[in-house]
């Protein structure tokens, strides 16, 4: 009688833990690369930048997938492969920090040791179509080049800067903050964001595979999320504005 | 003789088309392609202006920042001012909140759209109206400030309906002259990269048309006390985009 009194206690234990500790429901990614062979460092921004976004959304329940940093960070982290391991494809939300460059019309998401390392578009071209719904590039002129839509088989949205923009930590903490603390609309978290922390002399763009997602996406956890494309089409929807 | 001179043009053909497709990036984004390394940072496309030895020190004595706006900025309208008219609609709209700073200029206009874009072939197919923006900057004695802490933002919809307004704006007043540097030495120091920002990009192939002297607002969460005199290189980069780099005037 003894013994199934403390098996029961300890039963009771064990589910309560399970009721107080708080479920990671969904995941993020972090690509961070601030240190440079051949451009000028981000040092200490990267860092800044990695650990804001890890304090808001850890806040908010979620759990970190995976982050890696500098001459770690390589093409298969951006969802290149499309067995094994995914990438950012393993997560819902994907922010990546660093250099960005346009040339000749083709923009370039620099690594450490670039130009002896870069992703360009035609890498990624319909391989987000896993778990992943959005992916922020905190990076110059990377959603120039409007073909980096063509990533996006079922996952929702980039969000990015189509001109040169500037490092600041206060950028993903407000985006995340109008995320989570506001439920704003992903797309308008960005505008609000892009808005406060830079001036005129840069223009911010999203790009959505539909408008409905454009228009009506939230952060996962935090209101509607709308449907993936299905099925896909070579059709996108992008917004740019003067911030 | 014949085949020798057959085998040196074949050789050469070879060595020209390989000499030439080094440094080419094939236009559909996917490799194998070679990037050039290095570029000439900056094309000076203007003299240095002429520098004073002085120039004034601004103590901000307020600082107003709000911003007024909902989702509904993003929202599809069946219509939004045309860029002729927002401007006028703009000021009667400011009139609710104080008027327009007397040292404000109208900076840009510019409708906003969502674009339904085709990337096969490579073209927007529909737009969709969601506002005309109203941009206002600051200007101190004729010199702008420039940076995310000085401008009034205004977006109109539907029979110019306010939408958004963001005002970021602080007061100053004359407190001292100080010594600058020449527009020669803030150059060395753009080269250097040395920047009241930290850009992510490196910059390469910015066509600088004109150099003239400023000052930098920092973001609104900055209790910025002065506004010092800066050197702004004014340009567009590769694909015509106007740059403003802001570097230091003053001596350390």
């Amino acid at each position: 009688m003894r013994h199934k009194s403390l098996r029961v206690g300890i039963l009771a234990l064990i589910l309560l833990s399970f009721l107080s500790v708080p479920v990671s429901a969904y995941q993020y990614s972090i690509t961070n690369v601030e240190w440079y062979d051949n451009s000028e460092d981000l040092y200490p921004f990267g860092t800044g930048v990695a650990n804001a976004v890890k304090n808001r959304l850890n806040g908010a329940g979620w759990s970190q997938r995976f982050y890696e940093t500098d001459y770690n960070v390589d093409d298969y982290d951006f969802g290149y492969s499309q067995s094994g391991y995914q990438g950012l494809d393993e997560a819902e939300f994907h922010y990546h920090f660093g250099h960005g460059i346009n040339v000749l019309g083709e923009t370039h998401i620099e690594y450490s040791r670039f130009p002896n390392g870069d992703l360009v578009r035609g890498e990624v071209y319909k391989k987000w179509d896993s778990v992943n719904k959005w992916v922020v590039i905190d990076a110059c002129h990377i959603l120039a080049n409007l073909q980096w839509g063509g990533a996006l088989k079922y996952s929702h949205g980039i969000l990015g800067f189509s001109t040169l923009e500037a490092a600041y930590t206060e950028l993903p903490d407000k985006f995340l903050r109008n995320c989570i603390d506001y439920d704003y609309t992903i797309g308008y978290a960005w505008q609000q964001a892009t808005q406060e922390v830079f001036g005129s002399d840069v223009t911010a763009r999203v790009i959505f595979d539909t408008q409905t997602q454009l228009l009506n996406d939230h952060l996962s956890g935090q209101g509607y999320v709308a449907p993936n494309e299905n099925p896909d089409d070579d059709v996108i929807y992008y917004d740019s504005w003067t911030c | 003789m014949k085949h020798n001179w057959i085998l040196v043009g074949t050789i050469l053909v070879i060595l020209v088309v390989g000499i030439g497709s080094f440094g080419v990036i094939t236009d559909d984004g996917s490799r194998p392609y070679k990037l050039q390394a290095s570029f000439s940072k900056f094309n000076m496309d203007t003299e240095f202006p002429a520098s004073p030895a002085t120039a004034p020190v601004f103590k901000v004595v307020e600082k107003e920042a709000f911003t007024i706006g909902s989702e509904r900025l993003m929202a599809i309208k069946p219509s939004i001012p045309s860029e002729e008219e927002a401007p006028a609609m703009a000021l009667k709209t400011l009139e609710n909140y104080g008027g327009l700073p007397k040292d404000a200029v109208l900076h840009k206009v510019e409708q906003v759209h969502i674009n339904k874009y085709n990337l096969t072939t490579e073209s927007v197919e529909e737009q969709y109206p969601q506002w005309t923006l109203v941009i206002y900057e600051q200007q101190i004695q004729g010199m702008p400030v420039i940076g995310p802490g000085a401008e009034i933002w205004i977006a109109l919809g539907d029979n110019g309906e306010l939408l958004q307004i963001d005002k970021v704006w602080r007061t100053v007043e004359y407190s001292k002259e100080v010594p600058i540097i020449t527009a020669e030495q803030a150059y060395e120091r753009l080269n250097k990269g040395e920047l009241l920002t930290r850009y992510q990009s490196p910059l390469e192939g910015i066509e600088i048309s004109s150099i003239y002297l400023g000052y930098y607002a920092e973001n609104r969460d900055t209790d910025q006390e002065y506004f010092k005199p800066i050197w702004i290189f004014h340009g567009k980069d590769l694909h015509n985009n106007t740059i403003r780099l802001p570097v230091s005037a003053t001596l350390n």
